[in-house]
């Protein structure tokens, strides 16, 4: 199975290098390695619990956000328009080698 | 209480996706903002006065169903036939109680919405919140409680009982065959789901009748405190015992230094990031969350199966039809019945005002049946892929313990297919339901059943 290798930004602003497999949400990369996202609805993008920031450059190639998404995002407090996104509707192919993901303030 | 009033929702049924409107217009956010004055999509609602429908009571119920009531009488215990008649004539029921009137919300896009607006949908239905359950918890206390036990409860962790739930459920399937069949409830879905969750939080259990009963109290107690419902009289002592119980018992794991959810839990305590109302409370609402809710799904796989015995060959042919089994199971007769709310703002759902402060009950069962979303929805259709079913929540009060849920009923799917060739409702024994105490669940306390033991 592929996998690739991303780096984590905490809440605390400390940075983790972490391994995705090709089978994971971003979502199930960051519970599988205790970050503490709490991820309530599972992933069924109902519950803005595991928004992240993903670096200006790499947001375009992301893919679009659904309704659904979008919807939970823009009520969060900490929603930046080209950078937020739910992590469990990010796949494999969502971000590439080396990426750096920042786990969004509670 | 019985003002003459105008029904749009029993006379007229509002066919197009409904929207949930606050006070300022957003749709999931009330606030005190002033009106909108263009009547966009989101607009304030106008009413004044509010115009409220007619009560359960008042409205003409086919023959053979009793109007809709929030405590069961007896006449819901399988409550799908109401559901069915909600959907289509009263998809928001105002029920009147001598505390407050109650409203009861089916449709499935109502449902969602609703689950997905908890700043407009409060779960914080009583104040101050008698009881550490998440369930009666809004942020950020719901997140902060909810973060102690989250990673316990992981598809990733819960992964690692998945060895002792087939061991145990093979031992108490094997009495079952060598009896030629019992109780689902009693003699299966129970001893599985309490062990299971008795090993998960590490609660010793050598008296599992006591257990069962002080879990079954603790959830009475929580519907009295909570639901307005009615109690047993005892539920106050049991519950207060059962906390005391599982207190000594985090002394233990912290002394341990215990690494299940439950040293977890003691750690926090001890560290003064938990009080320890909320370490025993919160314990307690583990246990009784973890077992009760997956008992009601596991014995309706036997259910299924005995309605539709030809599916036991399916997926002993095809076990990877197991998932489409377990989640159309979910949808088709999932647990949670009534998620309560309280409105923070008016409210407009299917052409229904509610006015603000009003106790709702979301209805994810009565929804994951509404034709709407899912065509023929009274049927199990094991090839239906029931993408968005509801039955273990959305939002951010979706079910904590889902993956242990699917966990549990999976290897029970796999196993009733791989070890037997038929199995039947017991003639004789009708199912008899859960009912009243905790005005949450729905679904067989007793469900006998009668089986062959397959030679595949």
């Amino acid at each position: 199975m592929s996998t690739k290798q991303i780096n984590v930004v905490d809440r605390e602003g400390q940075q983790h290098v972490v391994e995705w497999s090709a089978d994971q949400s971003l979502m199930e990369v960051l519970r599988d390695n205790d970050f503490p996202i709490l991820a309530s609805c599972g992933g069924t993008a109902s519950c803005a619990t595991c928004h992240v920031f993903l670096e200006k450059e790499a947001f375009p190639s992301s893919g679009d956000r659904s309704e659904d998404e979008l919807e939970l995002l823009v009520e969060t407090d900490t929603y930046i328009e080209n950078q937020s996104r739910l992590s469990c509707q990010l796949g494999f192919d969502s971000s590439g080698e080396g990426a750096t993901v920042t786990i969004a303030p509670e | 209480m019985s003002e003459p009033l105008t029904c749009p929702v029993a006379a007229e049924p509002v066919e197009e996706a409904p929207r949930l409107v606050s006070e300022s217009g957003c749709p999931i956010s009330p606030s005190d903002a002033t009106a909108d004055s263009d009547g966009e999509a989101g607009a304030v609602v106008e009413h004044d006065p509010i115009k409220l429908p007619p009560y359960s009571h008042e409205l003409e119920w086919p023959e053979g169903l009793e109007p809709f009531k929030v405590v069961d009488d007896g006449s819901q215990g399988d409550p799908y036939a109401h559901y069915q008649w909600m959907l289509e004539n009263a998809p928001v029921l105002r029920c009147h109680t001598p505390q407050s009137d109650v409203w009861f919300i089916t449709r499935y896009d109502d449902v969602r919405k609703g689950l997905r607006a908890p700043k407009v949908f409060s779960s914080q239905v009583v104040d101050p919140v008698p009881l550490t359950f998440l369930t009666l918890l809004d942020a950020p206390n719901h997140g902060r409680l909810r973060q102690v036990v989250a990673q316990a409860f992981t598809p990733k962790a819960v992964a690692t009982f998945e060895d002792r739930v087939r061991e145990n459920a093979n031992k108490y399937l094997d009495r079952m065959l060598a009896a030629g069949g019992g109780d689902a409830v009693d003699h299966y879905a129970i001893p599985l789901s309490m062990s299971t969750i008795s090993a998960l939080l590490d609660v010793p259990n050598p008296d599992f009748d006591k257990l069962k009963f002080w879990s079954d109290e603790t959830f009475s107690y929580f519907g009295r405190l909570a639901r307005n419902a009615n109690g047993t009289g005892t539920d106050e002592q049991s519950a207060f015992e059962f906390f005391d119980f599982l207190k000594e018992n985090l002394e233990r794991l912290h002394a341990e230094e215990n690494q299940s959810v439950g040293g977890q839990i003691a750690r926090m305590w001890k560290d003064g990031l938990l009080s320890e109302k909320e370490a025993k409370e919160l314990c307690a609402f583990v246990f009784v969350a973890g077992h009760d809710t997956t008992t009601i799904l596991i014995a309706n796989a036997f259910r299924v199966f005995a309605e539709k015995p030809e599916l036991l060959a399916r997926i002993r042919e095809t076990p990877g039809d197991t998932e489409l089994f377990m989640e159309e199971l979910a949808r088709y007769r999932g647990t949670v019945q009534r998620v309560s709310r309280i409105t923070t703002g008016d409210v407009e759902v299917a052409g229904v005002v509610l006015p603000k402060g009003s106790v709702v009950r979301l209805m994810p069962a009565a929804a994951n049946w509404d034709n709407r979303k899912y065509p023929n929805a009274a049927e199990f259709d094991i090839d239906r892929r029931p993408e968005g079913h509801l039955g273990f929540g959305h939002g951010v009060h979706s079910c904590l313990g889902a993956p242990l849920a699917r966990l549990e009923t999976t290897v029970t799917i796999e196993l009733l297919a791989h070890r037997l060739a038929n199995l039947a409702l017991d003639p004789t024994k009708p199912i008899e339901y859960v009912r009243g105490n905790n005005l949450t669940n729905s679904g067989p306390e007793h469900l006998f059943v009668t089986m062959e033991k397959s030679d595949a």
